[in-house]
C-alpha cells in the first residue's frame, strides 16, 4: 500500500509567554495515495496546525511525519523547501494570490521558481487554467475575479508542479455554496487524474459527498 | 523574479512614487553636493592649471595660491641659472580694496603678471589682449566680477588701493574660490600697489623645464640651490591649493556630511516603502515558500524592487541634475559633473536601495506559517 502521509504521535505545543497551548495532541493517522480526505472539527481544535505539519511548514513538538515513506520530521530549514517543492500544493481560505499579477502569472510563478523556462511555464499554466475553466480569465488581475474564480486560480497554482499531495485549509470558507461546490469538484477531479491525494480542512458539511474519508478533530485529537 | 518586482512596482503606484521621490531626492542632492564640491576644487586652482610652466616656487610654507607671502624676486636669477631650467617668470598674487562707483568698497584679488609673456595672466579674453596691461595703470577685469563690481566697460576707471586703473580688457572664466573678483594687472603695478608685496619682491616664480630634463630632477636641483622657498610641480601646487580650500577649511567635510545625510534619508525612505511592500505581500511570499520557494527566491523579488527603484530614481535624478547645470551657470557657479561622478552616484544609489532592502530580509526569513492560513 502506497501511503502519502503517515504521522505518528504528532504533537504541537505553542508556547506564548508562560502559557502553553497543546494544539495537536498525539495524532496518528495515514492517508493513502489517491485519497481525498477531510478534516472537520470546531474552530480552535487544531486542524490548521495539523495541516501545517503535514505540509512541512510547521515543525512538530513531538512525533514523526513520513511523506511517501520519507522521514521528514527532522529535516533542516535548508532541506524543507525541496521536500515541499517535491510533494505539496497548498490552497488557502484567503486565496493568497499576488494582486499585481494576472491569473496566468500567479500560476506561472511557482513553476518559474522551480526552474522552468518562462515559455514552458506559460504554456503549462494556460493548460492548468483551462482545466479549472478559467482560460478566458488568464490575463485578469485577481481584483477582477470572483471569489470562486480566485480559488480556482489558486487550485491551478497548487497543481502547477504536479504535486502528489494537495493541502487545502477551508478552501470554500470565503465562497458561496455554488462556487464552493465547483471548487471542490474541480479539485477532486484533478487530484484523481493525477493519482494524487488531498487533505481538505473544512467545516462545510455540504462538501461531504466529495470526500473519501473524514477525520473529526476535537481539542487537538482525532475523534475515533 | 525581476518581472514580478516590476509588476509590484507598477501596481502600487503611490508607494512607488514615494520610493522614487526618495531616490531622486537623494541622487539629485548627492549630485549637487559632489558637483559643487568639484566645481569649487576646480575653481580654486584654475589659474595654476591655466598657467604655462612646470614648476612653482613659493615662499616657505605657503599653503595655497591665494594667500602666499612675498619673497625676494632676485631669486629668479638663481632659478634661471639652475641646470635644466629653460625659462622662468615672476607672478604676484595679492589683495586690494576697490572703490565702488556707487560708493562702498569690495575686496579684490590682484594678479600681477608679465605682459610680455602672459604667464599667469588671463587665458581667455572677451575683449582686449593680455599684452594690453603693459606700460601704464591698466587692468583686465573678469566678466564674472560684474555681479560684484557693477557693469564696467573698456575705458572705465576704477580706484584700487588709491591708484586709478583703467580697464583695458575683459577676461572670461576666471573665478576664485574666495569669490573675490579677480583683477589682472602688470607685474610692476601689482608690486607697487599698496606696498604689501614690496618693491623687490615677488610671490611666485614659475619655471619651465628644458627638454631632456625631468621635473623631478630640476626640482631637486632648485631645492638644493634655493633657500627659504618651497618648490612644487604645477600639479602638486594645484593639488595643494585644492586640498587647502576643500579640506583644511572644513568645507569638504560639510559637503561630505550633506552627502551622507542625503544617502541616509534616501535609504530610510526606500527602506520604509520596501518594508511596507514586503509586509503587504507577506502572505503571498509565504505561499511561495510553502510551495517550495527558498528565502533566496523571495529575496530576489525584494532586491529586484530595490534595484528597479535605484535605477529609475537615478536616471530621473541625473536628468534633474543635467537640467540644473544651466541654473548653476546662471548664478556663476562652476558645477562639475564627470563620468566617474555619474558612475559613483549610480553605485551609491544602488548601495542605498539594496541596503534599504535588507530591512525586509528578516521579515521574509521569519514568516509565520499561521499567517498563510488566516482568512
Ligand atoms: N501561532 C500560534 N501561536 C500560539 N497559539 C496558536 C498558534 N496557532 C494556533 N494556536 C492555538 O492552537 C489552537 C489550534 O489552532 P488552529 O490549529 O488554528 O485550529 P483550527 O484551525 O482548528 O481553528 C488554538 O487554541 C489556537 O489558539
Ligand atoms: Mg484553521
Amino acid at each position: 500500500m502506497d501511503f502519502a502521509i503517515q504521522v505518528e504521535d504528532l504533537t504541537k505545543v505553542y508556547r506564548e509567554n508562560s502559557t502553553e497551548v497543546v494544539a495537536v495532541n498525539g495524532v496518528s493517522l495515514s492517508i493513502q495515495r489517491g485519497e481525498v480526505v477531510g478534516i472537520m472539527g470546531p474552530s480552535g481544535s487544531g486542524k490548521t496546525t495539523l495541516l501545517s505539519m503535514f505540509g512541512c511548514i510547521l515543525k512538530p513538538t513531538a512525533g514523526s511525519i513520513k511523506i511517501y515513506g520519507e522521514e521528514v520530521t527532522n529535516l533542516s530549514d535548508k532541506e524543507l523547501p525541496f521536500v515541499r517543492r517535491k510533494y505539496f500544493g497548498f490552497i488557502f481560505q484567503g486565496f493568497n494570490l499576488f494582486q499585481p499579477l494576472s491569473a496566468l502569472e500567479n500560476v506561472r510563478l511557482p513553476l518559474e521558481i522551480k526552474g522552468m523556462s518562462k515559455k514552458e511555464a506559460g504554456a503549462l499554466s494556460i493548460n492548468l487554467l483551462e482545466k479549472v475553466n478559467l482560460k478566458e480569465r488568464a490575463y485578469f488581475l485577481p481584483r477582477n475575479l470572483s471569489g470562486g474564480e480566485k480559488q480556482r486560480v489558486a487550485i491551478a497554482r497548487a497543481l502547477a508542479g504536479n504535486p502528489l499531495i494537495i493541502l487545502a485549509d477551508e478552501p470554500t470558507g470565503n465562497l458561496d455554496h455554488k462556487s464552493g461546490e465547483l471548487v471542490v469538484k474541480t479539485l477532486r477531479e484533478l487530484v484523481m487524474i493525477n493519482n494524487a491525494s488531498a487533505v481538505i480542512v473544512t467545516h462545510d458539511s455540504r462538501i461531504f459527498h466529495s470526500l473519501d474519508r473524514v477525520f473529526y478533530m476535537e481539542d487537538g485529537k482525532i475523534r475515533a | 523574479m525581476f518581472s514580478v518586482a516590476l509588476k509590484i512596482i507598477f501596481y502600487d503606484k503611490v508607494r512607488s512614487l514615494i520610493t522614487l521621490a526618495g531616490v531622486v531626492f537623494a541622487v539629485a542632492l548627492i549630485f549637487a553636493q559632489i558637483g559643487i564640491y568639484l566645481g569649487l576644487m576646480e575653481t580654486s586652482s584654475t589659474i595654476i592649471d591655466h598657467t604655462n610652466g612646470d614648476i612653482w616656487i613659493t615662499s616657505r610654507n605657503s599653503k595655497n595660491f591665494d594667500f602666499s607671502q612675498p619673497f625676494p624676486e632676485r631669486k629668479i636669477n638663481q632659478v634661471l641659472a639652475a641646470e635644466g631650467v629653460k625659462d622662468a617668470e615672476k607672478l604676484i598674487v595679492t589683495w586690494g580694496v576697490i572703490k565702488q562707483k556707487q560708493g562702498g568698497t569690495e575686496q579684490v584679488e590682484i594678479i600681477g603678471y608679465n605682459p610680455d609673456t602672459g604667464i599667469g595672466g588671463p587665458w581667455k579674453m572677451k575683449t582686449g589682449h593680455f599684452r594690453d596691461v603693459k606700460n601704464g595703470n591698466y587692468a583686465i577685469v573678469d566678466e564674472s566680477s560684474m555681479r560684484r563690481l557693477g557693469r564696467f566697460e573698456i575705458g572705465d576707471y576704477r580706484e584700487i588701493l588709491n591708484r586709478r586703473l583703467r580697464v583695458v580688457g575683459i577676461s572670461e572664466e576666471v573665478k576664485s574660490f574666495t569669490t573675490a573678483p579677480i583683477i589682472f594687472t602688470s607685474y610692476k603695478i601689482a608690486q607697487n600697489l599698496g606696498g604689501y608685496v614690496g618693491p623687490d619682491n615677488t610671490v611666485f616664480i614659475i619655471a619651465s623645464v628644458e627638454d631632456g630634463y625631468s621635473d623631478k630632477e630640476v626640482i631637486n636641483t632648485l631645492r638644493r640651490s634655493l633657500s627659504n622657498v618651497d618648490v612644487y610641480t604645477k600639479d602638486e601646487f594645484s593639488r595643494k591649493t585644492r586640498l587647502y580650500w576643500t579640506i583644511e577649511t572644513g568645507v569638504g567635510l560639510s559637503f561630505l556630511i550633506t552627502i551622507l545625510i542625503s544617502f541616509l534619508i534616501g535609504m530610510l525612505i526606500v527602506g520604509q516603502t520596501i518594508y511596507n511592500s514586503t509586509i503587504e505581500y507577506l502572505k503571498e511570499f509565504g505561499t511561495l515558500k510553502a510551495i517550495g520557494a527558498t528565502n533566496l527566491n523571495i529575496y530576489q523579488i525584494i532586491f529586484s524592487e530595490a534595484l528597479i527603484n535605484a535605477s529609475i530614481g537615478y536616471v530621473i535624478g541625473l536628468i534633474f541634475t543635467l537640467l540644473s547645470i544651466k541654473i548653476y551657470d546662471a548664478i556663476e557657479m562652476v558645477f562639475t559633473i564627470k563620468l566617474w561622478v555619474a558612475l559613483l552616484v549610480f553605485f551609491l544609489s544602488l548601495i542605498m536601495c539594496l541596503s534599504a532592502a535588507f530591512f525586509s530580509v528578516r521579515k521574509v526569513r521569519k514568516i509565520d506559517p499561521a499567517l498563510l492560513f488566516r482568512g
